[in-house]
């Protein structure tokens, strides 16, 4: 953590607080804080990360070579919900626009034995970068922390 | 590089302190969570690890309070919602509850307390304890890695900052300790509803069903995290095989007493039965020692039936006396309807977790600890709109001892979350959280107080259960 970041999340810290005390909700101050992301943005970042992860247990076995196959149905329907998501956040858009190459790849991909293994490497390499890319922007935006139910 | 080190792979403490209360600041990290939204999300990092990096199964003891079926949990790791409760432990385990399980509002269900939870499809109902029952548990010490904040304050870095690695944060509570799945239920009844006489009551439960909390907390294990961020790809497919699931019970016997009711007189002599509820596969008979006060029971599972083997035992033990001067009070209480005020996703609303027309509830009645999902008894919670009102006509017998009252309590959920049961599967929502409908808590000192008509309103006024007390013939 770099002391500008700290020296960041210690200014803007109070600030926000103090505008979430204002606001008077029965909410806890976390789940108010993650209801403050904009809602469009908060939808895509949740259905990115979970269809990330989708996308990463369908090939994880096939890409470790434990097994022949990927499911590719469970992508198919991860890319069906995450063409809904409408993001604002221009990292966000980019992040889906890339999962849903990875996804589209890791299902056409899947006609040989080599193929499909090769097709869920690159699938998990993706997804890799897809999660760099959403860490990034919950360290831009820490209250998506308040989006993990119980 | 020191920090990252000890993150990685280094035995987090020696065994003799695996006894000790962990620090939720600084253990949690070492032992594997990662404080990260995107890993929990995306399978690349445990919603569980084990405390100190250890898988022994641990035990405790104590009185249950705050009963209840979760309003919302993470996706990733459930196929159920879980069973939750919260164990005020006996002091020679206290050590079991973490320095986070003291932070936070002093009236919350968790503060002081052992948090339990074991998902509602491996748990037959027959087990769910309610208010004040007393508990032997055997269970899975885990951290949950899902929470390592109580609040968004300046001085909580680690909210600030998710999945930076802080450990030194000032006033950070960090995670909290917890069993996870649990491997063993010993619930010995405060206020037995079922025996037609005044007989103490314990009922069990032992099951190899693990659930996905087994496996996340044992693959993270067996797959240290590549860096402070995720774990590696041999994580996640271990998370996805089903045989993960398994936790060993056969690795000991477990041994249990059921004390009888106070002695109604000198002559009378202790009686015991057991109910089957039909729930055992693979299991050993029990062994049961009677004494002047009780009985003993041990179920011998140590090196029963074969490794990796489906294993589940159940049965209810009852415990009385030859005379019974003072048998309990036969309650019926019928339940005539149920009215939803505000369904929570009317037809016509579009925002998250809306998308498909009418609200759909999970709703729960506890009676005495007769637990019923009122789904069974009113299909209609599935698909609702305001103002409708459900018929139940439905009757619980309950057997309510002398001294002892009826407590009346209703909750449950409105469903947003995708996939976990037994909500729908709701493909078209997508939401951070589940709704909550509120709770109904009626409690009557005595059976006597309980006669008669009522209507109750949830707390949260969403809806009103309407049932009638009387005396059985």
């Amino acid at each position: 953590v770099t002391r500008e970041r700290r020296l960041g999340a210690l200014i803007l810290a109070p600030l926000i607080a103090l505008a979430l005390l204002g606001c008077g909700s029965q909410k806890t101050g976390k789940q108010h804080a993650a209801a403050k992301l904009p809602a469009l943005d908060r939808r895509a970042y949740l259905e990115i990360a979970s269809d990330s992860g989708t996308l990463r247990v369908s090939v994880v076995r096939a890409a470790l070579g434990q097994s022949a196959a990927v499911d590719t149905a469970a992508i198919a329907d991860a890319r069906r919900r995450l063409s809904l998501a409408r993001p604002r956040d221009a990292l966000l858009v980019r992040l889906k626009a890339q999962l849903l190459g990875a996804c589209s790849e890791a299902i056409s991909q899947t006609r040989s034995k080599a193929g499909t293994r090769r097709a869920a490497r690159k699938a998990l390499t993706a997804t890799d970068k897809v999660n760099d890319g959403l860490r990034q922007y919950a360290a831009r935006h820490p209250s998506v922390a308040g989006l993990i139910p119980d | 590089v020191v920090a990252l080190a000890c993150l990685l792979g280094f035995p987090a403490v020696s065994s003799a302190a695996n006894s000790q209360r962990p620090n939720s600041q600084t253990q949690p990290l070492a032992d594997g969570c990662q404080r990260n939204p995107t890993g929990l999300l995306s399978d690349t990092s445990p919603e569980w690890v084990y405390v100190y990096k250890d898988p022994k199964t641990r035990e405790a003891e104590g009185s249950l309070t705050h009963t209840h079926t979760a309003g919302g949990d993470l996706p990733e790791g459930h196929d159920w919602y879980d069973l939750n409760s919260n164990v005020n432990v006996l002091p020679q385990y206290a050590y079991l509850v973490s320095t986070a399980n003291f932070t936070g509002n002093t009236t919350d269900e968790d503060y002081g307390r052992l948090h339990v939870e074991w998902e509602t499809g491996t748990v037959p109902s027959y087990v769910w304890p309610t208010e004040g029952d007393q508990v032997q548990l055997w269970g899975s010490w885990v951290w949950d890695c899902g929470h390592w904040g109580t609040s968004f304050s300046p001085s909580n870095p680690d909210y600030l900052l998710p999945g930076q690695g802080e450990t030194n944060c000032s006033g950070c509570p960090g995670e909290r300790t917890e069993f996870h799945p649990m491997h063993v239920m010993i619930v010995t009844r405060a206020n037995p509803y079922r025996p037609l006489s005044t007989e103490s009551e314990s009922d069990a439960y032992i099951s190899t069903d693990g659930t996905q909390a087994h496996a996340e907390a044992q693959c993270a294990l067996e797959n240290p995290p590549s860096n402070i961020y995720t774990y590696p790809p041999g994580y996640t497919a271990c998370i996805t095989d089903p045989a993960n699931r398994y936790q060993r019970v056969n690795d000991r016997d477990y041994t249990f007493f059921v004390p009888a009711p106070p002695k109604p007189s000198s002559t009378a002599t202790l009686t015991w039965r057991t109910e089957d509820p039909g729930v055992s596969v693979n299991a050993p008979n029990e062994t049961v020692q009677v004494l002047s006060n009780g009985i003993q029971v041990t179920i011998p599972f140590k090196n029963f039936g074969k490794p990796g083997q489906t294993q589940v035992y159940g049965k209810r033990f009852f415990v009385g006396w030859s005379a019974d001067p003072t048998p309990p009070a036969d309650l019926k209480v019928h339940f005539t309807g149920l009215t939803v005020l505000h369904s929570l996703d009317p037809p016509g609303t579009t925002g998250f977790g809306t998308d498909d027309p009418g609200g759909e509830w999970n709703l729960y009645l506890d009676a005495n600890g007769y637990w019923q999902l009122l789904n069974d008894w009113a299909p209609g919670l599935g698909f609702l709109f305001d103002g409708q009102t459900l018929p139940l006509d439905q009757t619980v017998d309950l057997h309510v001892a002398s001294g002892r009252g009826v407590r009346i309590f209703l909750h449950g959920r409105e469903c947003d979350l995708p996939k976990i049961k037994p909500c729908p599967a709701n493909p078209g929502e997508l939401a951070d959280d589940n709704d909550l409908p509120g709770e109904v808590l009626d409690q009557f000192p005595s059976a006597a107080a309980a006669i008669g008509s009522h209507t109750s309103t949830a707390d949260s006024g969403d809806y009103q259960v309407s049932y009638t007390v009387s005396y059985g013939p």
